[in-house]
């Protein structure tokens, strides 16, 4: 008898290992499994353990991680899941990795934290932090890089035929539905020969992942392509990435010499640019050397 | 049969026939049933238990239940399980059999049990499953 009044207290115990919620609106939380090899509940701590390898499920979205531990208040409601160790969560064909994540079931919030990696359809992304927001599937990262697939070529027989582009920012935004990227930020994006630097950079992309059309916006931007460097108030990727356009006051420059004109286009992966209704400069004293 | 805990109210259990050895001091019961009123070791708005029957010393050293266990707490929770054994050195109750736990949004199975009362720890093994289904609006 004694066992039984004992089970009941274990009862107690138990319950609040639950991660619950109410239905009160269309945010309230979805449903979680969760299938572990063990579960320790320290009703002391507050605090259940779900350990030897974990999958948790919340509807298309798992995540695996070797130990998750929900911290629940006096009402029995988890307040924080922490996933311990290499966290790997999958959503369609969206892969995100990392060392360590928290999982808000409220909010729909999965932050993942140390070696961030997210990759979908050719898109890969990397960074110190990624917040992913499971209802909207919108992903923020910060300190990242991301590799772009851009046009399938960048020029006949180009040895940066294929090649993605790399970008880098301090934060990033990215829109699965709508296959939009904005990097925010300390932007360098780098394809073949050419780098760009920019304070604020939108990529939109196609279905298949690579880059459909990218813009710069909030400020201006400043490009290399060897020796060759450009400025402007604006630059725009067109043609899948082949060519950068720049407009607002462009100005091309190589050694001494400048150029510009009403928009400056740089064929990327090609060493070529071209100028639209171009007006020169060139260095008086080198003119006259040469005339001489 | 009642009990009386240091805190809070005195928990009774019935039982349909009751059998006690004065030689080994053993105590044996059937068809038992506990009401455990809210205190601050019960929680969950107390608990109401159930087995077909258990046996064990009256100074309390070792009880086991037989048969399939049953809890209810006020809270809504549900558990059933088969069989558990308490050992008073260890402090401990444990079970070898599945146990099943349902209540309001969640669920939890495991294959085995381990509960420590005095720092009041539970170990499922043997591969557990949890799960949480919204309670419905205006539910807890």
């Amino acid at each position: 008898m004694t066992a039984a009044l004992l089970l009941a207290l274990m009862a107690g115990a138990i319950a609040p290992a639950g991660i619950t919620g109410e239905s009160t609106d269309a945010k309230a939380p979805q449903e979680i499994d969760l299938v572990s090899e063990t579960l320790v509940v320290d009703h002391r701590a507050h605090r259940a353990t779900f350990g030897g390898g974990v999958v948790a499920t919340r509807g298309d979205l798992e995540v695996r991680c070797p130990t998750v531990t929900a911290l629940y208040d006096q009402r029995a409601k988890v307040r924080e899941v922490v996933c311990e160790g290499p966290v790997s969560a999958t959503q369609g064909a969206k892969t995100m990795t990392s060392q360590a994540g928290t999982f808000d079931n409220a909010s729909g919030l999965l932050h993942l934290e140390g070696g961030t990696t997210l990759v979908e359809a050719g898109r890969r992304f990397s960074g110190e932090r990624l917040d992913y927001e499971v209802s909207t599937s919108q992903a923020t990262l910060s300190r990242a890089e991301a590799d772009l697939p851009g046009s399938e070529r960048l020029g006949p027989m180009r040895p940066d035929d294929g090649a993605p582009f790399r970008i880098t920012a301090d934060k990033v935004t990215h829109d699965f539905a709508g296959h939009r990227t904005t990097f925010i930020g300390n932007v360098v994006a780098t394809r073949g020969d050419l780098t760009m630097r920019a304070s604020r950079l939108v990529v939109v992309g196609a279905d298949d992942g690579r880059v459909d059309r990218a813009w710069t916006e909030g400020g201006p931007v400043r490009v290399d392509q060897g020796e060759r460097h450009g400025s402007a108030q604006r630059g725009t990727f067109v043609g899948g990435g082949q060519r950068l356009v720049l407009e607002g006051d462009p100005v091309v420059t190589e050694r001494d010499s400048s150029l510009r004109g009403d928009r400056v286009v740089f064929l990327v992966g090609q060493g070529r640019v071209e100028v639209e209704k171009p007006r020169a400069v060139f260095p008086l004293d080198r003119a006259k050397r040469a005339g001489e | 049969m009642r009990h009386y805990p240091k805190d809070g109210p005195p928990r009774v259990a019935h039982a349909s026939s009751v059998t006690f050895d004065r030689e080994t001091s053993q105590l044996q019961a059937d068809e038992i049933t506990a009401e455990m009123p809210p205190s601050p070791e019960v929680g969950r708005g107390g608990a109401t238990l159930s087995a077909p029957s258990g046996a064990g010393d009256v100074h309390g050293q070792r009880a086991e239940a037989f048969g399939k266990l049953m809890v209810r707490t006020g809270a809504g929770d549900r558990g059933e399980t088969e069989g558990a054994v308490w050992d008073a050195a260890s402090d401990v109750l444990s079970g070898e059999s599945p146990l099943h736990v349902r209540g309001p949004g969640y669920s939890i199975d495991g294959e085995t049990f381990r509960f420590h009362m005095g720092d009041q720890r539970l170990e499922l093994g043997g591969g557990v499953k949890a799960g949480t289904r919204p309670a419905p609006k205006g539910t807890r």
